[in-house]
């Protein structure tokens, strides 16, 4: 709080010191110009310059009574504290009394203009539901990771036109049925190899966040797409996801591996 | 499924005047297009559509023009003329190094490749076997006596 | 290895069974038929259909896995602007052969395709009415409008309706594209004085013969025709008066380089006829406009002009009113998949052109022939048009479960309507598809 306070000061002192430097050299710019101050050629006789300079007055300033810089930090939170005080006496002895803000309502300065009591109750009313997102997060998720070189349009395009695909041959909602898939597929471990002291490998099972199984699945799913027939990823990958759907992706096997070896290596796992 | 055409064997589906202008070095897509013009060839027909008389008649219009082999001898003509009249082009063609005033310092790697005395035509499948010309400064003048 | 083949001619010491084994024969490699595949390598790809997205979408039958849509009225002249119908077992069957659905109109959806009527439905209706007592230079329309408005399927709806007449002709061109761009043969017919296109006229009078094929044989025709005979059949064929119909003209397998006079021959028969309206359809018709230089070229390898094209002439010569149908109209579709030409626009009295511009840019051949061809802009859907497009939609459960959940009907429409681009109909869909 004090530090705070403290800081103000300071700032205010130093602005007057830099408007008189700039009030000292006028024509600090044209000096340093190549153009000469002269429209003839004459070479500029440097001392008449400064001489000139000097001669001008510096503008003068009105500088607030507070930038006096006391030299003693002491003295400043001193003659800060004081000034508190008199705003508290003040504050206590009159009150508040906030007339400029009492002419104009909150919501006249948030919109311009007075709302009626209807359209204030629609707002409140709206107030606690969220902005809804613009992408479903699993489908956002999901196009990034089919995004190559930045190209996100293109990304959504194949996104778009493989859910289309799911949508047409299995005429159900497509975003639940990928939902449904990350469900069945994802792996509730990850295998990771460490190096114990003994110069001895140990595989460990490692627990996942959502986002990480997630990830692992769509791994599977472009995998088993890239094995299809179709000239066009969005036909390749639409595929493969009514096949995941029907339990059919290599995805299963690679999960019930993986859980196969953290059933057997469950003695390393780390509880901590 | 190919169709022949002067000893070159052409992919039936492929389009008339793309399959000419990649098989003939001295043909490009231009000359080709021109030939399927003349003999009302439609311009997107395939290599499969050609009956016996138009495939006789394409290469009739074929033989007239400057192909292969003497197509490359125009080129290689060039390069020993500029070497018999000593220019410092012919030179650098001898040496097997960059001819219009590129650095050598790094890379000419493509002049290092193609520029020779006996330059090699390419884009086309029957091409004559020719010796492995060697380059730097000792083999340049080997060649200038070979030459 | 060597000892081994030693061995097994003679007898060896220990008499394994492997030993006196007769060496397995070479397995044959089996005769390749058809294209070989570039690449030479085997692919590692086994599963799943091998095809386009476009080709996936409209060649699996996938329209037979949606539910039929109840409370849908079938289009008629009586239907009143506003209402989902959908199109008669008939009218999908003309339509069809008359090219008229597109891969990417999102028919798929659908058991069998929805369409709004809209007041521009109305508007064609009135049109076909009066083409039908009048003669068809008194009906020329050019229908113009942006990308995804509905030009192709306000086509669909006027020829559903003109079939709905059943006692019309449609002469149907769906992609005037086909005319242009070089990919259909062509040759010189001196006689006609024209180029043809033959495999072009093939399908065309497939298309003419398989729709109008009642009112065809209802149609006498009036004067001798003999062509040379596709030499599997016959030399010489002929139709002669009294005892042939207009269908047995369209009938005739002549040789390929006959067809244009076949072409000739159905066209004169159908102008001198004034019991039956006859309706040409032109679908793409900015291609036209767009390229009049086509990609073909003669003997001396400069490009020909559209209207030295028998089909291309014949649209232009119907467009200008020099050639008519006694009954019957001429119904012209641009499409913004060609280039923006101001020879389109100038002919139709919408523009005016510098003097000065080039000829490659600015045709006045094509231009003066499209003099007197009313123009007809098409307009977007309004809000209540949105409004039962998106209640149909969501009868048929194309919308996703989450945005019905979170938003009443009446905002989703209102939504939708901004998305659309206020109503743009091919934005809507993509609207309602296409954000997860």
């Amino acid at each position: 709080m004090f530090k705070s306070v403290l800081r103000v000061p300071v700032i205010s002192s130093a602005r007057p010191a830099i408007q008189k430097r700039a009030a000292l050299f006028p024509t600090s710019v044209r000096l340093n110009s190549n153009k000469s101050i002269n429209n003839d050629d004459e070479p500029i006789d440097l001392a008449k310059e400064v001489e000139k300079i000097e001669s001008q007055q510096p503008v003068e300033i009105e500088t607030p009574k507070q930038a006096t810089k006391p030299e003693d930090p002491d003295e400043l939170a001193q003659q800060w504290l004081s000034a508190i005080k008199d705003i508290r006496k003040q504050i206590t002895t009159e009150g508040v009394s906030p007339v400029e803000k009492e002419s104009k309502s909150k919501w006249f300065e948030k919109f311009g203009f007075e709302p009626t009591p209807e359209q204030i109750a629609k707002m409140e009313s709206l107030e606690e539901r969220p902005i809804p997102l613009k992408h479903d997060p699993v489908v956002e998720h999901f196009t990034n990771m089919i995004m190559k070189d930045g190209k996100k349009a293109r990304a959504q395009r194949v996104m778009n036109n493989a859910l289309y695909i799911v949508k047409l041959q299995l005429r159900k909602d497509p975003v639940e049925v990928l939902k449904e898939i990350l469900d069945k597929m994802s792996p509730l471990m990850a295998i990771r190899t460490q190096k114990s002291r003994a110069a001895k490998s140990v595989v460990m099972p490692v627990p996942l966040t959502e986002r990480q199984r997630h990830r692992t699945t769509f791994l599977w799913i472009l995998e088993g797409a890239e094995k299809r027939r179709s000239p066009d990823f969005e036909v390749r990958l639409g595929e493969e996801l009514i096949a995941a759907y029907e339990g059919k992706s290599s995805g299963y096997d690679k999960r019930l591996q993986i859980h196969k070896t953290a059933m057997l290596q469950r003695a390393y796992v780390k509880l901590r | 499924m190919v169709t022949h055409i002067m000893g070159k064997a052409f992919s039936a589906k492929q389009p008339v005047h793309i399959g000419l202008a990649a098989k003939f070095y001295g043909l490009g897509l231009a000359g080709a297009q021109k030939i399927c013009a003349k003999l009302g060839l439609y311009p997107w027909m395939r290599m499969h559509q050609l009956s016996e008389q138009q495939i006789l008649a394409v290469t009739k219009e074929l033989s007239e023009l400057t192909l292969e082999g003497n197509a490359r001898a125009i080129v290689r003509e060039n390069i020993q003329l500029k070497r018999r009249i000593g220019s410092y082009a012919g030179l650098r063609h001898a040496m097997g190094l960059p001819v219009r005033g590129q650095g050598t310092r790094n890379n000419a790697k493509t002049a290092k490749k193609l520029n020779r005395l006996e330059r090699r035509g390419y884009s086309t499948l029957t091409r004559p076997e020719i010796p492995q010309q060697a380059t730097g400064m000792f083999a340049a003048f080997k060649n200038l006596f070979r030459s | 290895m060597l000892r081994s083949v030693h061995f097994t001619s003679v007898r060896g010491f220990h008499s394994a069974a492997v030993l006196s084994a007769k060496a397995a024969a070479p397995v044959k490699k089996k005769a390749v038929h058809g294209y070989k595949k570039v690449g030479g390598g085997q692919s590692k790809k086994t599963s799943g259909v091998g095809k386009f997205f476009h080709e996936y979408v409209s060649e699996q039958k996938l329209d037979l896995k949606a539910d039929e849509l109840n409370g849908v009225d079938i289009l008629k002249k009586s239907t009143k602007e506003n209402t989902v119908v959908k199109y008669s077992q008939l009218h999908m069957k003309k339509l069809i052969i008359a090219g008229n659905f597109k891969h990417n109109q999102y028919r798929e959806l659908f058991k069998t395709p929805i369409t709004l009527v809209t007041k521009d439905t109305l508007k064609m209706s009135k049109f076909v009415e009066n083409s039908i007592e009048s003669s068809s230079k008194d009906n020329r329309i050019c229908i113009l409008g942006e990308n995804g408005i509905g030009k192709s399927t306000l086509l669909g709806q006027t020829q559903a309706l003109i079939s709905d007449q059943g006692n019309s002709i449609i002469l149907p061109i769906p992609y005037a594209t086909q005319l242009v761009n070089g990919r259909n043969d062509y040759y010189f017919d001196k006689n006609l004085n024209t180029y043809i296109q033959p495999m072009y006229l093939k399908s065309f009078l497939h298309k003419i013969r398989t729709i109008n094929q009642e009112i065809l044989k209802k149609i006498p025709i009036q004067s001798e025709y003999s062509f040379e005979g596709n030499t599997r059949y016959k030399s010489i064929l002929k139709a002669t008066p009294k005892r042939d119909t207009l269908f047995e003209l369209t009938n005739l397998r002549v040789t390929p380089r006959q067809r244009g006079k076949q072409l000739e021959a159905i066209i004169n028969e159908l102008s001198k006829q004034s019991e039956i309206p006859v309706f040409l359809t032109v679908d793409n018709f900015s291609a036209i406009t767009s390229n009049p230089r086509t990609e073909y070229r003669d003997v001396n390898n400069s490009k020909i002009h559209v209207s030295k094209f028998q089909l291309s002439s014949l649209i232009l010569d119907f467009a200008q009113g020099s050639k008519n149908f006694q009954k019957g109209g001429v119904i012209l579709v641009t499409s913004t998949d060609d280039k923006p030409s101001p020879t389109l626009y100038a002919g139709l009295g919408l523009a005016t052109v510098d003097p000065y511009t080039k000829n490659t840019v600015y045709d006045h051949e094509v231009a003066s022939k499209l003099k007197g061809v009313e123009s007809f802009d098409m307009s977007r859907f309004s809000k209540e048009n949105v409004s039962s497009i998106v209640k149909k939609f969501i009868d048929a459960k194309i919308f996703n479960n989450n945005e019905l959940k979170s938003n009443s009907v009446d905002s989703i429409i209102n939504q939708k309507y901004i998305l659309s681009g206020n109503g743009n109909p091919g934005e809507l869909i993509k609207s309602i598809l296409f954000l997860h």
